[in-house]
């Protein structure tokens, strides 16, 4: 049916005749090789469990509690403050400033990574920071299509000092959101504490 | 300076009557016909709307008041203020709507012209769309009351027996004003298409919150969900009632206004409007999102994260969406086939607003195909390049977003694909014009959007790059922190390259079909082809020869025929079908050859 059209023009159809149809092929193939090799990568080497830094380290202090959260183990989680911090907060309040976490879904969504920036020293202890990065996209509707997603991150410190032979967190580690009872700043009477490195 | 500020308002009050006043002048044709004059006319029924809506409002309220004593309940405390206001307001509005009314009438008596004039339109179809929005309000809550959603209030009753009335009084005198002058017609149309689209708005939520209540019964049933607080979730509850009351007033609304008024209105621009942009496009839009969310929620659940309290929540989102989909399918569907059959009639506005809805969908596959392909240049960037940071938590973080770039590819490829390669495909055979507006504006905002998206990504990337460079912290993380922009880059270079040449191509082709259009005029009416089966190759020549797009009438007798036609001949018959008088013509196509017969309707 469309013979007699295509002797009309012959830059027309969707056929590999016209340079824009040719360009368009090429970028489909590229695609599906550029999506073949990327989600082989993912599945071959970002899969699977990641390996857990040193035991008896601030940061693997700070990734056993992240991953402690992760699972929703609160109880253990709370076992990575200090005692002066869980002085100050109980575990119920732990449990109830953690709960933004869970409610925005961020625990279950997968849509939460972390990095490890770096660590230092801090006048009592040592400091890690890192960064949090969630991808967002928005719920398709008819009148807002789904073409919001991205990338957001900012950036954490968590800072622990040395009771015994572990890190532990001495100011409320993210994602605590608050603690009625503590206080930015500790009262002098607060113990030292060495933190040997 | 106070003063001239002061003055301001004013200035701009008297500017919008000054436009309409002149808009009245231009378009009323009263220049040429005996009246009672603009001013007066925006004097009369200006004061005759304050008037009356002044009045309903009281009427309303007094209604109210009464039926309220009626109920039956006990009242344990009521103050006189809303008599004594409804009293006031209606004691004054109800004679200055009089009043002017019946100078109104009185001037449409003296110069029948008058039942003409744009001010009068506007009245009528101003008041038809107050009263019948804040009837159809008062009717919902009645339906709300009747079916046990709501306890009494006298309001249910007065609202649509006030508004109602009003609307009723006013729809007759509109419909006994004939015959109307184009404007006129124009203001109806608008009044007709709104109400119909309110109607279907209102008609399409209250199915899709019914549906989604029944769905969820089901669902709740097959997954055994625990339910806690029974009154909530029965079927028959206070969302389901008012959500039939809503339904079953959108119902009528656009029945009436869709099927009873609009039925004879075929050959409106605004019908086509109507019906591609919002009824079929909005149909399209839904169900392509819908689409979506399912398609997602299934790849979420086959290799993303998905809820880890099961699957009873993972696909708590089944209900409303199907419901969605259903409504959604529903009106597209209907109003696609509604379409077919009226272009099959020949309506030659159809054409026009069928070329803008295929390019519209094409956008909407486009920009969804565009969004996925940044994501997917994203994922593929992280997972390849290297971090700089140890990862603490998800090595797997692609997964979602990989669910998420596959949903927005699996709907927007099929869609764009679709529309497009159409589009293409009849352009390229000679039915769609390389230089038709739609399609170059169409073309220039995509071509423009994807350099501004490169351009606006490109500085992006080039910032961070200077930024780490200059602060001597540059390193492989830097493609890390750019991979969206650069996916954005890739896919926006990728997109403006290809409507870049597609633009190139329509250059070149221009010339070559405006050649013959500049020997022969083109072809600018509806046509219709009665024709056999056996003749679709003929009719496909003559639409490619014409440059429109004909609509066919099959020919039930096999024996009419084929003809023969060579090109000299074709072009004869464009010429006649040219010359033919009125803008619809219908061609006999047998084996004697082609007759061109024009013709017109009613």
């Amino acid at each position: 049916m469309r013979m007699v059209s295509r002797s009309v023009c012959p830059e027309n159809t969707i056929s590999l005749q016209t340079t824009s149809s040719r360009w368009l092929a090429a970028v489909a193939v590229v695609i599906v090789i550029v999506a073949v090799i990327g989600i082989t990568v993912a599945f071959l080497y970002r899969s699977g469990d990641l390996p857990l830094l040193p035991e008896g380290t601030p940061e693997g202090t700070v990734q056993r509690f992240l991953s402690t959260i992760e699972q929703g183990d609160s109880r253990l989680a709370y076992d990575y403050l200090s005692p002066t911090l869980q002085e100050d907060c109980s575990y119920q309040l732990f449990r109830d400033s953690i709960r933004w976490f869970e409610s925005t879904g961020d625990r279950d969504s997968g849509d939460l990574r972390i990095l490890l920036e770096e660590t230092r020293p801090v006048a009592d202890g040592v400091e890690v920071r890192v960064r949090i990065i969630r991808f967002y996209f928005s719920t398709p509707s008819p009148l807002a299509p789904s073409f919001d997603a991205g990338e957001s991150s900012y950036a954490e410190r968590f800072t622990l000092e040395m009771s015994g032979d572990e890190w532990l967190f001495v100011d409320p580690p993210w994602p605590m959101s608050r603690c009625p009872g503590y206080e930015e700043d500790p009262p002098p009477a607060r113990p030292l504490r060495t933190a040997p490195r | 300076m106070g003063l001239f500020v002061s003055l301001v308002p004013l200035l701009v009050i008297g500017g919008i009557i000054w436009a309409v006043v002149a808009l009245v002048r231009r378009h009323s044709g009263g220049e040429g016909e005996p009246g009672i004059g603009t001013l007066r006319r925006l004097y009369y029924y200006g004061l005759s709307f304050v008037g009356l809506m002044f009045s309903a409002s009281g009427a309303v309220m007094l209604v109210d008041y009464v039926a309220d004593s009626f109920d039956g309940g006990q009242i344990l405390s009521r103050g006189q203020g809303q008599l004594a206001f409804a009293l006031a307001i209606t004691i004054v509005g109800t004679p200055i709507w009089l009043f002017h009314w019946w100078l109104a009438h009185k001037a449409v008596r003296r110069f029948p012209s008058e039942t003409r004039a744009l001010g009068r339109k506007v009245y009528l179809y101003l008041v038809l769309a107050v009263s019948g929005a804040l009837g159809a309000f008062g009717l919902i809550s009645l339906l709300r009351w009747l079916l046990g959603a709501d306890n009494f209030n006298g309001l249910h009753l007065a609202l649509p027996l006030v508004w109602g009335g009003v609307w009723g009084f006013h729809w007759y005198v509109g419909r006994q004003e004939v015959p109307r002058t184009d404007v006129g017609e124009s203001v109806h149309r608008v009044y007709v298409y709104v109400a119909s689209l309110s109607g279907l708005v209102m008609l399409l939520a209250g199915l899709g919150i019914v549906m989604r209540q029944l769905i969820g019964q089901v669902y709740d049933a097959i997954f055994d969900v625990q339910v806690l607080l029974p009154g909530r979730v029965t079927l028959w509850n206070d969302t389901s009632q008012g959500a039939l009351a809503v339904f079953l007033v959108g119902g009528m609304f656009w029945w009436w206004h869709w099927h009873r008024v609009s039925r004879s209105d075929q050959d409106s621009t605004l019908r086509q409007v109507y019906l591609h942009l919002f009824a079929i496009l909005g149909g399209a839009a839904t169900v392509a999102a819908t689409l979506s969310i399912l398609l997602f929620g299934l790849l979420q659940w086959a290799f993303g994260e998905g809820d880890t309290a099961g699957v009873a929540e993972q696909f708590r989102f089944l209900p409303a969406a199907l419901a969605a989909l259903i409504s959604g399918g529903a009106l597209w569907g209907y109003h696609w086939a509604v379409v077919r059959q009226e272009s099959a009639t020949g309506v030659a506005g159809s054409l026009a607003a069928r070329q803008v809805y295929r390019y519209l969908l094409a956008a909407l596959g486009l920009a969804t195909l565009a969004a996925g392909l940044v994501i997917l240049f994203g994922i593929v960037i992280g997972v390849i390049a290297p971090q700089s940071g140890q990862e603490l938590l998800r090595s797997d973080w692609w997964r979602n977003p990989i669910a998420y770039a596959a949903t927005l590819l699996l709907v927007g490829v099929p869609l764009w694909g679709f529309y497009w390669s159409g589009v293409q495909r009849d352009t390229g055979a000679g039915l769609l014009e390389r230089t038709d507006l739609t399609r170059r504006i169409f073309i220039y905002l995509v071509l423009g959007a994807a350099v501004l998206a490169a351009l606006g990504n490109l500085s992006a990337l080039l910032f961070m790059f200077l930024r780490d460079l200059l602060e001597g912290e540059l390193s492989a993380q830097l493609v890390q922190d750019a991979k969206w922009s650069i996916g954005a880059l890739l896919t926006a270079g990728a997109v403006s390259v290809y409507y870049w040449l597609v633009l190139g191509e329509d250059r070149r082709a221009a010339p070559a079909l405006e050649k013959p259009s500049t020997e022969v005029p083109p072809v600018r009416k509806a046509v219709i082809a009665l024709a056999t089966e056996a003749a679709r190759p003929l009719v496909r020549r003559l639409e490619a020869e014409f440059g429109v797009a004909l609509s066919q009438w099959h020919w039930a007798d096999p024996d009419a025929g084929v003809p023969t036609l060579a090109d000299d001949e074709l072009r004869a018959t464009r010429q006649r079908i040219v010359e033919a008088p009125g803008d619809r013509v219908l061609l006999i196509i047998d084996a004697s050859g082609v007759r061109v017969v024009p013709y017109r309707e009613g």
